[in-house]
């Protein structure tokens, strides 16, 4: 009986030291309050942001190419399942952003503006990171506006739903909310509060400097005189885009932009000489496969021999150049086996930075000029809208537009002007469906109208079963 | 001391006295069965402690005091018997088999339990029945042995893992794998490696195991409170006993052949295919013929990747044990050496275990005990699942025939860049290195002392130490790892799994008939990860691998963790005259993973059991042996989850600016506690007609609650999913064991076995009152919904692939509703088990076992890339050229396509459909054994006490009516991957096993 005394005793005294025992901390994780309790903490959270536009699935590869192959600048040379079904406009074959590394960047920005204030450090520095963090909430939120909805004004039989509005962070469970979508109106307002707070906050950065890894004020402006030019907002495109060039210090004549004959080595210049915003990527970034297997060096370029080489410019692309364009130098005529005829590969992206590694334009300053003469010209401002494109024109070893083009005639040619200038970054699709235009086709595809459940992309269906207030987009 | 010395002396005495009065007796003790002597038999004069054990040759000599006039004879497994000396001196016995006897006890950690108290679910597997079997874990060797237990290898790479799963899938984010006790020690189930699947429970050789248990409900588990609740699996290895040593060796040589792989066209077939596809597509002939050929050229280069990468491979194993002792201490000693080739020539398998396993009586009341175990694994692995491009299982099908694997002069040849990233294949699998060496031991040390004859203290202490390195190199050698120069990755793990336990036991007999017994304890656990991991690349020769040699170091990585539990329980039972048994555990159990104020539980159960064999009004009942009803409840936990699910965690991602990262990568449940496993089961147990049949009927239901759930949240908070408690799950069914003697006819023995398991599995609530997540889980249904629409064949108008939409009509284009009215069934099986008969006659000896399973689907992906009408690039299966041409005709393959995009439609392999997910159900010739005892005279001669040669087989045949390589790799759904999946093989063996 005195052992189970004694067992008794000891248990007891096990019990109470219990508490202790099971007293087990994570060693390669914070707790938040730790992690996140001064200024150097948040601005790894604030870098979180990019870390997270750099994905593949985001501005890593997919904003950069499927915008084209959805449109009619990319063609499919070799059938890997790349891109395969987005060139043909197939059911379910868009852009698929309403994911996890996307809307977590947006909480990396909540986080990041709701908490800064609250730990020491220095106002400067809070101020430089909450308005990246404006910026990089208000560009995710406008990448899923024009990806899920239709713009303001543009809606097809009335549907206006868009993108989910958080601006408030998720840091516990009751956070995690089930949130209806909001009305493209809705969500452009945000996006538009959100710059405007970015553009106070963000310092300058000299184009040219590794300060156009981070948001800045110039990228700020332009990104918002992009939103307004899709709103329909056009004086104040016009206004942003004036704001902008300013900052980034881009003159109505086009100085600041590379001359022609530099203007294909900037695209191999870190940071491109041009850009407003880029997300630098270093070879750690990426596995050990992910240059060959992922990188869009590899997908449309045929500099390595084992590069994938996928995708080309399509024909008509090419052949919408003017003679002497120098963007015709961004495309290399060459061969692909397997494929019948000649394709051209993109030396826009070469991974010059070895290794299929490369640094990725989001914002470059020629879109400033492209976005203003567009703008001008549907407010009915010919001449500032000439005077913007031939500045533009002029730095591409182009001649002036021809004269006397007014209407419809004068915004195809501003269209197109932006089709050579921005290929292979993103644009192409959007640019016709802002507009309200069928979304044009190569090689004989037909035309998908814009009325076609198919120009906007889906939600995952698992999303809609969890949360009854999330409607999908019409024809899914 | 004093003790000890007075007793030494009673026994001198005794046995001078002894050696004064008595007589020798001596004889030889036989088999019924087969008339072999046999060696270690018991013979004790009847009412005494005198006693010996017969020798090699079955022959005992034994000095029978004066007034004794009977002997006991007895034989694990033997009924024993009891003979008249009279004045004779010579006394041989003939031992029966006794079915009977053979489960009798049951050992636990906490002590041996005599199986007829035992009122919980309990099956057993002895060591002998996997014997010599050519399976490197024990796990895969009671495939389809036990009642209720399904094991289903996901993976046919030589000593990988399995899923074992009691009683159905208890759980739905939170562990389903039983908790595994070696001697007591601890082990988690899972991978050692992570460059080809090396199974942690393949440390211990299946030659060394005694016996094996499985504990199947609440009242059997519940002494292990804390993760029974998805069952208990111990495994006790053997032991000496006291007597000669004996020394038992078995060898054994074989082949490994795959099972019957995919049938993939050769290059004019491919051709022929694509040009369809092109030219329908709107491409030219010509264009199709750059990349594939010409068809109509009769001398079109075609060579077969199949051919070239997989192979017939060796088998060897290698094994070696000594076993004895005297009346202080025991020791079993063994050694083995495994060598296996697989079905694939880059991957193989090596091991070797050596154990020692010790008992010493220190004296009459204190007793240690140690087990020793090391082994050592190596393993060549390959991609397995993924639809990976250097996985052998996707791209040696997959790859193009007409595509030179070679060379002229012999080195490998790159494949075009277009297809598979490049990567040759064949050329992968022999130069990418994907290397993991392990060290494991599992090894305890344990300590007894006996206080009174009724009370014992036990102090057990035990460790699962694995070291494990995996390397990975890419050669520049291969294409696309020459811009790299080449790269290599090293990864190390460590884990340590410790735990120790400090019990009382007791049990006191009352009155002749009452026996009360139990223990009082408490038990501490902790398991400790280490991960390290480096890579880097530029190679200066691709024969250089090691990090030294790399011109750029990138990556490097590595993480701790670690989880701690406590617990205390305590048992007791009751029985009263072999009639009525009661049986009642609580158990409080306390785990580092939840939160802080909700870290404990409690756990429990109570049994009762009814022998109505010793029942008067059955006494006389003479064909039934023993009937015994048994009827259980309780509640048991289950905690596996990641060690910090319950805390909010900021970690880092990578860098930026060479900055580093950090984020908010989990979000907090402090109310986050077990989940619990609340199970019930009615049993009966009945031997009949003198033990030829032997049956074992269990009713059982197992209700998870306060699911451990990994609940999804609303992408768009940043957040996918968090652990909650929520949910309940239902699993219930029939477990059936039914062992008979068929015949016996002189020498002529046919027995059976047979078990089977029906069973359902139902959700039956979610979170928040959602009725489905997605359609990965929906409330009224089992867990594993398959929603995928009915592929409704081509249409012979234009042959387009036509599918069933939500409101049964066909579609081309597949929408939500669509998919979500489409429930095809569930991955889980309703009903699965085993039947082995058994024939030998004199020494000759076979078994037949077939393993099955009925009732679930499974998912063969590999049809999205061999079964696709030629829309990819991938080569195709020999049927696809079986395509729709012309309206009107009516076949299962439609116009080919190019790309698999036609306009308006969903693409041909966007989505899962019944065509790649049909019915699972199989029955496999899983063993086939024909042993032949060596005829002892002849052996003797060599020094042999005993000898047996057999030849076997494994997976020789598979009834089933699912289209793919192997259903049972197939039904498991691994990392959510059905892709390319490394099947079985089909081994044969021969070997010999002698004892000296």
């Amino acid at each position: 009986m005195k052992y189970i005394k004694l067992f008794v005793v000891s248990a007891l005294i096990a019990v109470s030291a219990c508490t202790d025992v099971l007293d087990v901390d994570p060693r390669q994780s914070l707790t938040p309050q730790t992690a996140f309790s001064d200024v150097s903490g948040y601005t790894s959270l604030t870098f979180s942001m990019y870390a997270r536009l750099r994905d593949f699935g985001f501005y890593g590869q997919t904003m950069v190419l499927a915008p084209e192959a959805l449109a009619d600048n990319l063609l499919v040379i070799a059938n890997t399942g790349r891109y395969v079904g987005e060139e043909v406009n197939q059911d379910r074959s868009h852009i698929n952003l309403w994911n996890l590394n996307n809307w977590s960047a947006i909480n990396d920005a909540n986080l990041v503006i709701a908490g800064v204030d609250g730990v020491p450090g220095d106002q400067n520095t809070k101020n430089r990171l909450k308005g990246e963090a404006f910026f990089v909430r208000a560009l995710v939120h406008f990448d899923q506006a024009r990806v899920f909805g239709y713009e303001p004004g543009r809606e097809v039989n009335g549907f206006n739903l868009s993108a989910i509005l958080r601006t408030t962070p998720t840091a516990v469970f009751s956070d995690a909310d089930l949130r209806p979508r909001s009305t493209n109106v809705q969500v452009y307002e945000q996006i538009e509060a959100d710059l405007l707070e970015a553009i106070n906050l963000l310092p300058v950065a000299n184009r040219g400097s590794a300060n156009v890894y981070r948001a800045n004020r110039a990228a700020a402006q332009a990104l918002l005189a992009r939103v307004y030019l899709y709103w329909g907002r056009n004086d104040r495109a016009i206004a942003l885009a004036t704001d902008a060039m300013s900052t980034a210090g881009i003159g109505n004549d086009g100085s600041g932009l590379l001359e022609a004959e530099g203007y294909m080595t900037g695209f191999n210049t870190f940071p491109n000489p041009e850009s407003l915003f880029e997300i630098e990527i270093r070879q750690v970034d990426w596995s050990t496969v992910d240059g060959v297997n992922n990188s869009v060096a590899s997908l449309a370029n045929n500099d390595l021999a084992q590069a994938q080489f996928v995708v080309s410019a399509s024909q008509e692309l090419i052949n919408s150049h003017e003679p002497g364009d120098a963007r015709l130098s961004a495309w290399r005529a060459t061969t692909r086996s397997g494929f019948n005829g000649t394709v051209h590969a993109s030396l826009k992206w070469r991974g010059a930075k070895g290794n299929f590694l490369e640094n990725l334009p989001v914002l470059r300053a020629s879109e400033l000029l492209l976005i203003r003469a567009e703008a001008r010209q549907k407010t009915g401002d010919t001449a500032g809208a000439y005077n913007d494109i031939n500045a533009l024109r002029s730095k591409r070893n182009l001649g002036p537009l021809t004269p006397g083009l007014t209407g419809n005639d004068l915004f195809e040619a501003i269209l197109h002007e932006r089709r050579v200038e921005l290929a292979f970054e993103g644009h192409r699709f959007f640019d016709l469906k802002r507009n309200g235009l069928d979304i044009r086709k190569h090689r004989g595809l037909p035309t998908v109208p814009y009325t076609d459940y198919r120009v906007l992309s889906f939600l995952p269906n698992a999303q809609i079963l969890l949360n009854e207030n999330l409607v999908q987009n019409p024809g899914y | 001391m004093r003790k000890v010395l007075l007793l030494g002396l009673v026994l001198l005495f005794a046995s001078a006295s002894a050696f004064a009065q008595g007589r020798v007796v001596t004889g030889t003790v036989t088999s019924g069965e087969d008339g072999m002597p046999i060696p270690g038999a018991s013979v004790v004069v009847k009412g005494t402690t005198i006693g010996t054990a017969t020798d090699l040759d079955g022959q005992y000599s034994l000095n029978v005091p004066q007034g004794s006039n009977v002997l006991v004879f007895s034989f694990v497994g033997s009924a024993t018997q009891e003979l008249n000396i009279g004045n004779r001196t010579v006394i041989n016995a003939v031992l029966q088999p006794d079915v009977r006897n053979l489960e009798e006890f049951v050992i636990t950690s906490f002590g041996d339990l005599n199986r007829r108290e035992i009122t919980g679910a309990i099956s057993s597997v002895k060591g002998e029945v996997i014997q010599d079997l050519p399976m490197q874990s024990f796990d895969r060797a009671i495939q389809g042995r036990i009642a209720g237990v399904q094991i289903a290898s996901g993976t046919g790479q030589p000593g990988g893992t399995l899923n074992v799963r009691i009683r159905g899938v208890g759980s739905v984010n939170a562990g389903n794998d039983p908790l595994y006790i070696i001697d007591g020690v601890q082990v988690p189930a899972g991978g050692l490696s992570g460059q080809g699947s090396q199974n942690a429970l393949a440390s211990i050789n299946p030659n060394d195991i005694e016996s094996i248990e499985v504990l199947k409900d609440a009242a059997a588990g519940a002494i292990y409170g804390a993760q029974a609740a998805n069952g208990v699996v111990l495994i006790t290895t053997k032991r000496g006993s006291k007597g000669a040593t004996k020394i038992r060796l078995s060898v054994q040589e074989g082949v490994v052949q795959p099972l019957g792989l995919y049938d993939v066209m050769d290059a004019r077939e491919l051709a022929a295919l694509k040009r369809s596809a092109i030219v329908n597509a709107g491409g030219s002939a010509e264009s199709a013929a750059l990349t594939y050929g010409n068809p109509d050229d009769p001398n079109l280069f075609t060579n077969s990747w199949v051919d070239d990468i997989f192979q017939n491979a060796r088998l060897s194993i290698y094994d070696l044990s000594m076993s004895g002792g005297d009346d202080k201490t025991t020791f079993f000693f063994s050694g083995s050496y495994t060598d296996q080739g697989s079905q694939l020539v880059s991957s193989d398998y090596q091991r070797a275990t050596g154990r020692l396993n010790l008992t010493h009586r220190a004296n009459q009341k204190l007793t240690i005990n140690t087990n020793l175990s090391l082994a050592y694994q190596k393993t060549n692995g390959a991609i397995d699942r993924g639809n990976f491009v250097n996985s052998p299982f996707q791209a040696g099908f997959t790859s193009r025939p007409g595509i030179p694997i070679r060379n002229e002069d012999g080195t490998f040849r790159d494949y075009p860049s277009d297809h598979l990233f490049g990567y040759n294949i064949a050329q992968g699998v022999r130069e990418e290195l994907r290397l993991s060496n392990t060290i494991q031991t599992v090894s305890n040390i344990q300590l007894n002392y006996q206080f009174t004859p009724w009370l014992s203290f036990t102090s057990f202490a035990g460790v699962d130490f694995s070291d494990s390195r995996d390397e990975n190199s890419r050669p520049s050698t291969i294409a696309a790892f020459r811009a790299q120069g080449g790269s290599a990755l090293f990864q190390d793990r460590r884990n340590v799994n410790f735990n120790t336990n400090h019990n009382f036991n007791f049990n006191k007999k009352f009155n002749d008939v009452h026996t009360v017994s139990g223990i009082l304890g408490y038990e501490y656990k902790t398991e400790t990860r280490e991960f390290m991991s480096a890579n880097g690349q530029g190679f200066a020769n691709p024969a250089l691998r090691y990090l030294q040699n790399a011109a750029t170091p990138l990556a490097v990585s590595s993480n701790f963790t670690q989880f701690r539990r406590v617990g205390f329980f305590f048992q007791t039972k009751y029985d009263y005259n072999d009639k009525y048994t009661a049986d009642f555990v609580i158990r409080r159990d306390g785990h580092s993973r939840f939160g802080n104020d909700v870290q404990y539980g409690t756990f429990g159960a109570a049994s009762v059991g009814w022998r109505l064999s010793n029942e008067g009004f059955l006494k006389d009942v003479t064909w039934l042996d023993d009937l015994r009803m048994r009827a259980s409840y309780g509640v048991t936990g289950n905690s596996e989850i990641p060690n910090f699910a319950s805390l909010s965690l900021a970690g880092s991602a990578g860098q930026y600016l060479g900055t580093p990262v950090l984020r908010l990568t989990q979000l907090g449940n402090n109310l986050l506690t077990w989940e619990e496993s609340e199970s019930s089961n009615i049993g009966i147990d009945g031997v009949f007609f003198n033990g030829r049949i032997i049956a074992t009927v269990d009713f059982w239901r197992r209700d998870s609650n306060g699911l451990l759930f990994n609940a999804a949240l609303p992408i768009d908070s940043g957040f996918g999913s968090i652990f909650r408690n929520s949910g309940r799950m239902r699993n219930q069914g029939v477990d059936i064991d039914i062992q008979t003697v068929n015949v016996v006819a002189g020498k002529f023995r046919w027995t059976t076995a047979f078990n089977v398991t029906f069973l359902e599995n139902e959700v039956l609530e979610l979170f928040d009152g959602n009725d489905r997540i997605g359609n990965t889980i929906v409330v009224g249904k089992p867990l594993n919904p398959v929603f995928a629409p009915g592929f409704l064949g081509v249409n012979p108008a234009n042959g387009r692939p036509m599918y069933q939409d939500a409101t049964g009509n066909y579609t081309y284009t597949i929408r939500d509703a669509d998919i979500a009215e489409s429930y095809l069934g569930s991955l889980l099986p309703t009903s699965f088990g085993g039947f082995s008969n058994n024939f030998s006659y004199g020494p000759l000896s076979l078994e037949i076992f077939f393993q099955y399973q009925f009732g679930n689907l499974a998912q063969n992906s590999d049809l999205i890339n061999l079964g696709s009408t030629g829309s990819g690039p991938n080569n195709q299966l020999r049927d696809q050229a079986n395509y729709w041409r012309q309206p009107g005709d009516m076949v299962s393959n439609p116009k080919p396509w190019e790309g698999g995009n036609r306009p308006g439609g969903s693409g041909y392999t966007q989505w899962f459909t019944s065509r790649q997910i049909m019915d699972g159900s199989y029955i496999r010739l899983k063993t086939l054994t024909l042993g032949y005892e060596l005829p002892s005279n002849l052996i003797r001669k060599i020094g042999v006490n005993q000898g047996r040669a057999f030849v076997q087989g494994v997976n020789l045949a598979t009834f089933t009516n699912f289209v793919g390589i192997d259903p049972e790799v197939a039904g498991v759904n691994v990392g959510n991957s059905f892709f390319a999946a490394f099947p079985n093989a089909m081994q044969i063996s021969g070997g010999i096993n002698l004892t000296f």
